[in-house]
């Protein structure tokens, strides 16, 4: 099922949801993380084209054969880092945190490599760090998410908007905990 | 060979990857939140839709580059 951003948040279903859980809400990476890919494939394309240039139109090759093997050997350059560019994109697209009133789901997949989805209980994160390191975090507003539970830590990096989601997760934690009995940390349901 | 099966060469080879690997994205996709987060500005307008026009015109950019380099240097 493909979600379309009109629906209300708590019908939008995902891979592992449970039929009583529902949506808080979720996120990508922050687009900071698709910087360097695009910066790569500007310089790259701008190289091959340069390069190309100069060696076909300034200095012209003669030979036919030679000329055209390294016609194809720039072509093939240039559709590698295209579509290296286009697995990236995919692959950023294709990891999400979703956020549930009762867990949040860490749904990691690759085109063709990776299919990776971890789930962790609310109620039982132990602790939730945030870390903003460095004047580029701090000004575009991202950071990691560290959330530990018994024996499980979940790193989630370049999360947008990281303080607030830090402030949401702390709220979900304590309704979480409230909803199984614990109150200020003691369990006061028998 | 001629230069027009080179390009037309080229430009099946860029429709298959390219359909190939917007399938699988569709497919892994599915069942996966879209990024509809409010906040993230860059992401407001990744739809299925608006992106499948995203791949459309990388495709459009590579098969036109490379059939016009072809043509004229081949």
């Amino acid at each position: 099922m493909v979600v379309h951003s009109d629906l209300p948040e708590a019908d939008i279903n995902f891979q592992g949801k449970h039929a009583d859980e529902e949506l808080q809400f979720y996120f990508h990476q922050h687009w900071i993380r698709m910087l360097w890919p695009l910066t790569k494939l500007i310089l790259l394309n701008i190289l091959v084209l340069s390069i190309g240039y100069i060696l076909f139109n300034v200095l012209t090759i003669e030979d036919a054969t030679a000329r055209r093997l390294l016609l194809t050997l720039f072509t093939a350059f240039f559709l590698i880092t295209n579509f290296e560019f286009l697995v990236r994109f995919y692959r950023y697209l294709l990891y999400v945190i979703v956020v549930t009133d009762k867990k949040i789901h860490r749904i990691k997949k690759s085109l063709f490599m990776l299919d990776d989805h971890q789930s962790m209980d609310l109620w039982m994160l132990q602790d939730i760090f945030k870390c903003q390191h460095g004047l580029i975090q701090n000004i575009l507003r991202f950071g990691t998410l560290i959330l530990e539970a018994q024996e499980t830590i979940i790193r989630i990096h370049f999360a947008p908007s990281v303080s607030e989601k830090y402030e949401r997760l702390m709220h979900l934690r304590e309704q979480g905990r409230a909803r199984m009995g614990y109150i200020g940390g003691i369990l006061k349901r028998s | 060979m001629s230069t027009s099966s080179i390009i037309i060469g080229w430009i099946v080879f860029i429709l298959i990857l390219e359909i190939v690997m917007w399938d699988i994205f569709k497919h892994k996709m599915t069942r996966i939140c879209l990024p509809t987060e409010m906040d993230v500005r860059f992401l407001r307008w990744c739809s299925l839709a608006n992106m499948f026009l995203i791949v459309l015109l990388h495709t459009i950019i590579l098969t036109s580059t490379v059939a016009f380099v072809t043509y004229y240097i081949w």
